[in-house]
């Protein structure tokens, strides 16, 4: 359904996203992952039409938008990172302007905004000025507004960034609902893995304006197929505590978390004893070690070196 | 566009400080400036002064003399030539001309001196007068000649002045004035003069005094009240104009104007909501200013049908330019970085506000800055404006009106030209 070939831009001579290849097929849902700064949104920029590609292409039924962006914006829906409203507008009064702007009729648009009020439970407060909502009522009307045309692809920026639990469960169910029950292919940005993982069939990973592994969860899952995390919670250590045990030939990687080190090791490497001897040898004690399968989160640590809220 | 309109103008409205700050502060500025400016309220004149040197080469003696002579050359009665001669000297053009001069109002705004010929153009060469006023040999005589006997060609009172100033064409019109009434009353006498002659009523000269300068018709001055409350309020609004442009910088920060390009919307329906909105809400707020202005200070009272026709057009001509200009702001807003935007609007509007006479009247600016009024948008309204409270000419406010659709037409296009193309947003 839509594509993007070899797609790259370059602001002042600095590349951002470089030979992008990504493709959605109709009725699919397709997380793509990255931190700050992979080049996420400039894709989905370019995707949508706002921004020109320095080089490569995107394709919507074989056919180029480049050159012709009316065609993606009819079929398109996207939601912005940012709360794209007006705040001295009632939300009614947001969906109102956005509906009038696709050219929707005046008995069609009352519909459709009682409808996606519905679809983002906030129809009761629909009077209410956008300024008076909570940050999570704001994304659920900034989805909305999305919404009001009908479009077979939405594309979803980070739409859960600093909101409440609650808003951002409705969100997602919102998301499930709308590629599953209702068939609408979702493009959906983020860098919390676990929505990734609960609302995606497949996933890109991005780093550094490239596209560095891609597939189901399982697909890339088997990349560390390999290896084990074993998370260590030490009583204290300091950096001769993490020179040791990087210096142990089967641990991969360390990383420093909020619940202590994660080690990604050598699959049945028999690698414990070794650690636990080393922070023994530093007089530091091991409080608590778990072994665990590696997590998609794991992944991109594995590939990219970093977390994705780094 | 209607949808842009629409919100443009709720979004404006539902921001009480963007809405009452524009109304208000003029108003409270105009009534401010009262206070400080000892008879700033209603005085007429002291924006120009004009210094006039005054030169009679009249003897109204000798005119008299020469028209009692001239009566019995003509066969009349002992008894009609004495009547005839006592109107004459009633009439005495010259006193009534010196009567009209003498006026308490306009010798604020006009200083005549009295010279001889030679002395008043050197005096002129060295620019140390304006203008000359000259009333001419036998001036008594050919008045009375024309005004009693219907005989001759009447009188002309001569003004000579190096440029044509705006003050110059006040006192021109004042003369111009001064001999209309004159003729006027010449007509009534000739008409008494005809009834004498049936029998019927006296011929008593009616000649009115000519005095005050609201009297004058066709010629008024600009108040410094006026003055100010047009400059005040025109800057006022350009001032809102760029807090309607400034709205871009919030649209395109938190990515609405990317969302409305993806309604497949095209670019230009934006900007022309932007500027249809403007349009209407400075519209609203000049014409509410300047009527709370007239109902409650009585700025602009005494002025007729007429004058109100040709001012609401030129207004309407210059928000349109306003409209323009939020256009261009609305432009570079959103095709540079929004703080250098901000500066280059504010810098261009206060450039805008100095050179136009915004923040000070122009007349005490250098006179290389004084050029430049006119070539401003702003400048050349409140130019226009000033004019056709002075002369309510229709050549000035058509002159005005065009020249602001020319400044409108050159801003509508660079804010085209400007605002960026698909892609560089």
């Amino acid at each position: 359904m839509l594509e993007t070939v070899e797609l790259s831009k370059s602001f002042k001579g600095k590349t951002v996203v470089d030979n992008v290849n990504l493709y959605l097929e109709r009725g699919e849902s397709v997380g793509l992952l990255g931190p700050n700064g992979a080049g996420k949104s400039t894709t989905i920029s370019m995707i949508s039409s706002l921004l020109v590609p320095s080089q490569g292409d995107v394709r919507l039924y074989g056919k180029s938008i480049v050159k012709n962006p009316q065609e993606i914006r009819k079929v398109l829906g996207v939601v912005p990172q940012d709360i794209a409203l007006y705040e001295e507008l009632s939300a009614y009064e947001n969906l109102v302007f956005f509906g009038r702007i696709y050219r929707l009729s005046k008995t069609t648009l009352e519909h459709k905004i009682q409808e996606v009020l519905e679809i983002v439970g906030l129809r009761d407060r629909q009077k209410e000025l956008i300024k008076t909502y909570s940050g999570g009522m704001k994304r659920r009307i900034n989805i909305a507004a999305a919404l009001l045309h009908n479009p077979q692809i939405v594309i979803m920026d980070e739409p859960t960034v600093g909101i409440d639990p609650q808003s951002r469960n409705h969100i997602l169910e919102t998301v499930k609902l709308l590629n599953r029950e209702k068939g609408t292919t979702v493009l959906y940005t983020s860098h919390y893995m676990e929505e990734v993982e609960q609302l995606c069939n497949r996933m890109y990973i991005m780093d550094h304006g490239k596209v560095i592994a891609s597939g189901t969860k399982e697909e890339l899952g088997r990349i560390l197929s390999s290896e084990d995390t074993i998370l260590l919670q030490l009583d204290g250590y300091n950096e001769a505590v993490l020179a040791s045990i990087r210096a142990i030939e089967s641990v991969r990687q360390v990383e420093e978390t909020v619940q202590g080190l994660k080690l990604i090791v050598t699959k049945q490497s028999r690698v414990l004893s070794a650690i636990v001897q080393c922070a023994e040898c530093h007089g530091v004690q091991v409080n608590n070690v778990h072994v665990q399968t590696p997590s998609l989160e794991d992944v991109f640590l594995h590939l990219t070196g970093r977390t994705l809220r780094d | 566009m209607r949808a842009f309109f629409k919100k443009d103008i709720l979004v404006f409205c539902r921001d009480r400080k963007q809405v009452l700050i524009p109304l208000i502060l003029p108003l409270i500025l105009i009534i401010a400036m009262g206070f400080l400016l000892p008879n700033w309220m209603g005085n007429a004149s002291s924006s120009i002064q004009v210094k006039v040197g005054y030169v009679v080469k009249d003897n109204v003696e000798a005119g008299l003399k020469k028209f009692e002579d001239s009566l019995a050359t003509k066969g009349m009665s002992k008894d009609e030539v004495a009547r005839l001669g006592m109107i004459a000297k009633d009439i005495h053009p010259t006193k009534l001309l010196n009567h009209v001069l003498a006026d308490e109002q306009l010798t604020e705004m006009i200083i005549f001196t009295e010279m001889d010929e030679e002395e008043a153009l050197l005096k002129l060469k060295a620019e140390e007068i304006h203008a000359i006023v000259t009333v001419p040999e036998g001036f008594t005589r050919n008045v009375v000649d024309r005004t009693l006997l219907g005989e001759g060609k009447g009188a002309a009172i001569s003004l000579v002045a190096e440029d044509s100033t705006k003050e110059v064409t006040i006192l021109q019109g004042m003369i111009g004035n001064f001999i209309r009434q004159l003729n006027t009353g010449a007509a009534i006498l000739n008409v008494g003069a005809e009834h004498v002659k049936q029998g019927g009523m006296h011929g008593e000269s009616s000649i009115t005094v000519v005095g005050g300068m609201e009297r004058i018709e066709g010629v008024d001055t600009i108040t410094t009240s006026q003055y100010f409350t047009l400059s005040i309020t025109l800057i006022f609004t350009l001032f809102a104009a760029l807090s309607i442009a400034s709205k871009a910088i919030t649209e395109k920060r938190e990515q609405v104007f990317q969302r409305i390009l993806l309604s497949g919307s095209r670019p230009l329906s934006y900007l022309a909501g932007k500027m249809s909105s403007t349009f209407i809400l400075s519209t609203v707020q000049l014409l509410l200013v300047f009527t709370v202005s007239q109902f409650a200070l009585h700025v602009f009272s005494d002025f007729s049908l007429q004058f109100w026709i040709g001012f609401i057009l030129l207004t309407l001509m210059l928000c349109f330019f306003i409209a323009a200009m939020s256009g261009l702001f609305t432009a570079l807003m959103l095709r540079i970085n929004a703080d250098i935007a901000t500066a280059i609007c504010n810098a261009c509007i206060l450039a805008l506000g100095i050179l136009g006479g915004n923040f000070v009247p122009v007349y005490i600016l250098p006179d290389s800055m004084q050029q430049l009024w006119e070539w401003t948008p702003n400048g050349l309204w409140l130019s226009s404006v000033v004019q056709w409270i002075q002369v309510q000419s229709w050549t000035v406010a058509v002159e005005g009106i065009l020249g602001l659709a020319v400044f409108t037409f050159v801003t509508v296009a660079l804010s085209v030209w400007i605002f960026p193309k698909r892609g560089r947003i």
